[in-house]
């Protein structure tokens, strides 16, 4: 498969200087490598501060790695920037990036006239983009009047605005409602159907989960697991996960079995009669006698291992 | 043409923070009437007729020049805190179209100041229009507008590296204030500051403008005009270069990251 995306131990530091202070040196990415093929949605995960916005700006052209090769498309971010821009859409999550006193027509049509759109290619695609994201009613109206959400889905607009080959998503649902952000959802698949690739940073577990036909988290500006959603969760998650119900409440069984070596965290949920645990351990722990001890045998109903979602093998892998 | 157009409007309607019905009259109508009625009444009362005209005028271009520099190094400064200028950075725009897209609409501006500033004045102490020399002299105006434009340009180019740059608005204004003849006849600096007084933008045209308002038709006006567009082409130029280098300074520092916090 060819490979549309590539990272090659590329390392970003940011200097500053206080006033009168000495340099301060942060190093947001640190030797980060990955590939991505054509026609996928790579999920690139990791807590605030890992360096995914600083990867994001990066392959979009508006950074430059201090160190290491980073290549889009084949061409060189660097060197050969100019190639890489106009076969790319960068869509931000977030309030920034637009213009507030310029409709949201205007905001778009700027933004076709930078890409060589001429007049009458920036009008059918202008209209076009703003059906597909739902704003025609409101696209002239001042930017600076939409709600957050509709600012939000300008952006994606923009990003979509000349059908680019490879689209960035920053975080891209960030302050949709939950109806906007499952019209984003349905729409990411139509596009890798027609050949996009895209590259997704979010913190929503189960969006990447069902989106990404790869992950990769990255720590501390190095990639740490990589690999599909059910590789990650079952390969590489360092928790195990029991589902148990019980017929009846049992007080303190909660805390009795948080107590127990090898048991990192346990959550229960009241149903009616019923007790629904769920039991978070690390692999390998004995823990059904026990358990079962604490809770009563005749009072389990079923206890089941189960593989983790995507949220606690992130969280397993990252602590 | 079209995109030309296109990023002229967006740039100047999205970043110019006077255009509403207060800012915009206040700066380009109510500044200038009163900087005028100001300096033509002292100059009146602490010289003559003629000081207070000469004061009034370099008045009216100090407007001008103020305007032009407001609104153009405004729309630097709010493309970068609006974070739109990062977008604008992802795209394959020709730099030199958007470069020389952006004054186009603060001209006008200028323009309209320079016309209130002088209706004013001579309202106030009255204008022999009958014996001016009206080609010089409307392309002296326009060739100011120009030159500051395209300082302007240079001014405001530097915000995408320096995040605080307003106050060297301030500073240059003042500056061109000082220097350019607005107030002190350049003849009387030292030599070495009237050298510097030319190179500044207004000081050519401004010296034009007077000739041509008192009706002088000779060559050595056009010789003003033509070294004010050459200042002017020399700021528009280093402008450019700046607008570009400074891209790459900007990606390579990570500037407009440390907006994001």
């Amino acid at each position: 498969m060819e490979k549309i995306i590539e990272c090659k131990d590329v390392v970003r530091v940011f200097t500053s200087r206080a006033l009168l202070g000495k340099k301060q040196e942060t190093r947001a990415l640190d030797g980060l490598s990955f590939t991505i093929p054509q026609g996928i949605v790579f999920g690139l995960l990791g807590p605030n501060g890992s360096g995914k916005t600083t990867t994001i700006r990066i392959l979009a052209t508006l950074l430059t790695p201090t160190s290491g090769q980073a290549k889009v498309l084949g061409y060189d971010v660097v060197k050969e920037a100019s190639k890489v821009r106009g076969r790319i859409g960068l869509i931000l999550g977030g309030e920034r990036g637009l213009y507030g006193r310029l409709t949201g027509e205007e905001n778009l049509k700027y933004f076709a006239a930078l890409n060589h759109l001429n007049r009458e290619a920036a009008n059918k695609r202008v209209k076009e983009i703003l059906e597909l994201v739902n704003l025609t009613q409101d696209s002239r109206r001042l930017v600076e009047q939409y709600s957050r959400g509709m600012r939000q889905r300008l952006h994606i607009a923009r990003g979509l605005l000349t059908d680019p080959e490879v689209l960035f998503m920053d975080e891209p649902t960030i302050g949709l409602d939950p109806a906007g952000a499952q019209e984003l959802r349905q729409l990411i698949p139509t596009l890798v159907k027609r050949g996009k690739t895209i590259l997704l940073t979010t913190h929503y577990m189960s969006e990447a989960d069902e989106l990404s036909h790869q992950i990769a988290i990255i720590s501390q500006g190095r990639v740490i697991v990589t690999g599909a959603p059910s590789t990650i969760k079952r390969s590489f998650a360092k928790i195990a996960v029991c589902e148990v119900i019980c017929r009846q409440t049992q007080a303190n069984a909660v805390e009795a079995m948080q107590a127990l070596q090898g048991i990192q965290r346990v959550t229960a949920i009241a149903d009616g009669p019923i007790q629904r645990i769920t039991i978070h351990m690390k692999p390998g722990t004995e823990f059904k006698a026990k358990v079962t001890e604490i809770l009563g045998k005749g009072n389990i109903e079923s206890l089941v291992m189960r593989d983790p979602t995507l949220e606690e093998a992130y969280l397993s892998i990252i602590k | 043409m079209y995109n030309f157009m296109v990023q002229a409007y967006a740039t100047y309607k999205g970043l110019f923070y006077w255009l509403s019905w207060m800012s915009y009259t206040t700066n380009i109508f109510g500044g200038p009437i009163v900087a005028v009625i100001t300096y033509s009444i002292l100059g009146q009362f602490a010289f003559s007729m003629e000081a207070a005209r000469y004061y009034g005028l370099g008045i009216i271009l100090n407007q001008m020049a103020f305007v032009i520099i407001s609104g153009i190094t405004q729309a630097y400064t709010y493309d970068r805190e609006l974070g739109t200028i990062s977008f604008f950075y992802t795209t394959p725009a020709n730099r030199l179209v958007n470069y020389l897209s952006r004054p186009l609409f603060h001209l006008p501006n200028g323009l309209l100041v320079f016309g209130t500033g002088l209706t004013t004045l001579w309202l106030l102490l009255g204008i022999d229009f009958g014996i001016m020399n009206w080609p010089a002299f409307i392309l002296a105006v326009l060739i100011a507008a120009f030159s500051v434009a395209a300082f302007s340009q240079l001014l405001g180019i530097f915000t995408i590296i320096i995040r605080d740059w307003t106050h060297a608005m301030v500073v240059s204004t003042g500056i061109l204030f000082i220097f350019t003849g607005m107030i002190i006849p350049v003849e009387s600096f030292p030599p070495a500051l009237q050298g510097f007084a030319g190179v500044l933008p207004i000081t050519n045209a401004l010296s034009a403008i007077r000739s041509a308002i008192s009706g002088t038709a000779s060559s050595a006006i056009y010789i003003s005009i033509l070294r004010e567009a050459i200042v002017g082409i020399v700021y528009l130029t280093i402008g450019f270069l700046g607008f570009v280098f400074f891209e790459k300074v900007a990606k390579r520092n990570g500037t407009l990251e440390r907006d994001e916090i």
